[in-house]
């Protein structure tokens, strides 16, 4: 059932805008898929589905429950720009379900900026584990508190915050799990103290596990120009660049990385270092 | 008794649901039907302009209104209350016909309206409509030669490209508009059937989102000689676009994304430091096929996230970059696919203020 639910909210919009949807192809696509699957379709950002979450929240005596359909109609009205509409929603999400409260941290960072208030969440959220770097979709609780540290310029707690997300990974792991986004947000906390040689061993790191990261390049460039060796850093800008070219951006679907690399930067960049 | 209530309703529930009741219903749906319109959401239908011919000896044709020939031949049936379009069968309870309106209900309902087959002289109707400037409550149509049609809101001043043609079903012609500015494929308007033709007005009979409307087109004056059509305001590549399928937080603005839109910020941004002024000012817009903005919302809220509103030196500055600063925007592609053709796409572009500064700019 959730199968079919999921199918509906994601897969069919993906069929649909695959096709013209003035062609003779896609009229009578919709004609056969019509027979086969029976209920209006509730597309995510749908007065439909918007609807049914309604129903269904108000109507669920299970908090939890109540929580996760809040928490979806917070995000689809987050995505749509609706503020007002999500926040009150994630709020409600947040009281109904502290467990919710990671997610709604991480919403906070991401798609709002709002550091201070997702700091609120995620701290709370952690308290419930204290001991685990609990993993938050596909982020750890302390990675995104150190987002939200860094967004803050507390730089020295955001150091702290993702020393716990890479010693945990590197402990269970191995240091060639380390997701590289981590080393990269680390060494750039580093930056903002001007602690190069510390940004530089990170971004190392880094580009072991990702050779093709146009930010860890970048932000090496960063590193080696503030410890004063502008060869390498020119270099380091030009791989840069040569990445950010080639390579797909680097992003989540509704947010580019906080630490991306954009191309007028690294030009700007490697412009300055002229001799 | 109670045996032969139970027996008189069964053979009652055979009877309707395979012979006696069956050719009723069979018969009702022989004949043309005329798509009028694909139900995406509660309140959002697009164009279907789709002819669909069933016939009396199980043929089955489907067309667009304004192709020739058939792009599909196959059969149909009626039988145990399900009607078979070709492989596909509705079963009972995902139609409904009711008079002249055929529903098949599903993930995109659909809506049919039964032809009524009105002979129009089809070379009558288009000497009449061409070279002309036609009015409606709501729209003025200028039909050129060649093809094009502008399409004129008359309370918004604003002018549209798209093209003309008239396309036969039976004995009964349609005015198609469809393309744009980029070209006469797609993009459909809701078909109009011609009623009547004079030299002075031109009734239409066309589906929309509420089933079908009576449309008196007066003439207005000749178009001149050589006359083409010049676009006005912002146009979508897709009329009928439905948001949710086109959101595309992922834009592109030049090579260099954010960093590039950060940079035109703060070009033009002339700060005002005002305690108190904090929160997010978020543009919603979109970008159509070819790059160009249009139809901004704007929504202001507070720290809290209430609605309010900034001091107004703040917001129109950012109105005016958002409107006429940022103007080299790449289309975007369905679902972020960048081999899929260049759509048009929903955007949003959110600036977080503290105290009048400018903190934050995210999509």
């Amino acid at each position: 059932m959730k199968f079919i639910f999921l199918m509906s909210m994601f897969l069919i919009p993906i069929l649909a805008s695959a096709q013209d949807e003035s062609s003779f192809g896609w009229m009578s696509w919709t004609l056969a898929v019509n027979a086969k699957d029976t209920v209006p379709g509730q597309w995510e950002g749908s007065d439909r589905l918007r609807a049914w979450l309604t129903k269904n929240s108000t109507t669920t005596k299970d908090s939890i429950r109540k929580a996760d359909l809040y928490g979806s109609r917070a995000l689809m009205a987050l995505k749509h720009g609706y503020y007002d509409l999500a926040f009150a929603d994630y709020e409600m999400s947040a009281r109904l379900n502290p467990k919710s409260r990671g997610q709604v941290g991480w919403r906070y960072v991401f798609l709002l900026r709002d550091y201070a208030r997702a700091l609120a969440h995620l701290e709370a959220f952690d308290a419930l584990t204290p001991n685990i770097d609990d993993p938050i979709d596909d982020y750890s609780v302390s990675y995104l508190k150190g987002r939200a540290q860094a967004g803050l310029k507390n730089y020295e707690q955001a150091i702290k915050e993702y020393t716990v997300a890479i010693a945990n990974r590197e402990n269970r792991h191995g240091p060639e799990w380390v997701d590289y986004r981590y080393s990269v947000a680390r060494a750039v906390s580093y930056l903002g103290l001007r602690q190069a040689q510390h940004a530089l061993v990170d971004l190392d790191k880094a580009l072991k596990n990702n050779p093709k990261s146009a930010m860890a390049h970048y932000h090496r460039g960063r590193a080696l120009q503030l410890l004063g060796r502008n060869s390498e850093a020119r270099e380091a800008y030009r791989d840069a660049l040569f990445f950010v070219r080639s390579q797909p951006f680097e992003r989540d679907f509704y947010y580019e990385q906080p630490d991306a690399a954009y191309e007028g930067q690294i030009e700007a960049a490697l412009q300055a270092l002229k001799p | 008794m109670k045996v032969v209530r139970s027996v008189l309703v069964l053979w009652l529930t055979t009877v309707v649901s395979t012979g006696f009741g069956q050719t009723p219903i069979r018969e009702q749906l022989i004949g043309t039907w005329i798509g009028l319109g694909v139900q995406y959401d509660d309140s959002f239908y697009r164009p279907y302009p789709i002819s669909m011919t069933l016939t009396a000896d199980s043929s089955y044709v489907l067309r667009l209104i304004d192709q020739n020939p058939p792009a599909r031949r196959a059969t149909w049936s009626f039988g145990n209350r399900s009607i078979r379009l070709d492989t596909s069968t509705y079963k009972v309870g995902q139609w409904t016909l009711t008079a002249d309106t055929l529903r098949l209900t599903g993930i995109y309902p659909l809506s049919f309206q039964r032809l009524t087959d009105i002979a129009i002289d089809s070379v009558l109707a288009y000497q009449t409509l061409l070279g002309h400037v036609w009015t409606t409550d709501s729209l003025r149509y200028a039909l050129h030669a060649g093809g094009s049609a502008c399409l004129e809101n008359t309370k918004t001043g604003d002018i549209a490209i798209h093209c003309w043609r008239l396309a036969k079903v039976g004995q009964s012609v349609f005015l198609v508009i469809k393309g744009n500015q980029q070209g006469c494929e797609g993009n459909f308007q809701f078909p109009l059937q011609i009623m009547q033709v004079s030299p002075e007005a031109v009734v239409c009979i066309g589906g929309n989102e509420r089933g079908t409307d009576r449309l008196v087109f007066r003439r207005g004056a000749a178009l001149k000689a050589g006359e083409s059509c010049q676009p006005k305001g912002f146009q979508l590549c897709n009329s009928y676009a439905y948001l949710p399928f086109h959101l595309y937080p992922y834009y592109t603005y030049r090579r260099g994304r954010l960093h590039a839109i950060r940079q035109v910020v703060e070009r033009e941004y002339k700060p005002i430091s005002l305690p108190g002024q904090s929160g997010l000012i978020r543009f919603r817009f979109m970008i159509n096929c070819m790059g160009e903005a249009g139809r901004f919302e704007v929504l202001e809220v507070d720290e809290e996230y209430k609605t309010s509103q900034f001091d107004i030196r703040i917001t129109s500055q950012l109105v005016d970059i958002c409107r006429n600063k940022l103007t080299d925007w790449e289309a975007g592609h369905p679902n972020g696919y960048p081999d899929s053709p260049a759509a048009d796409t929903v955007c949003l572009l959110t600036f977080r203020l503290k105290d009048g500064m400018i903190t934050e700019i995210f999509p």
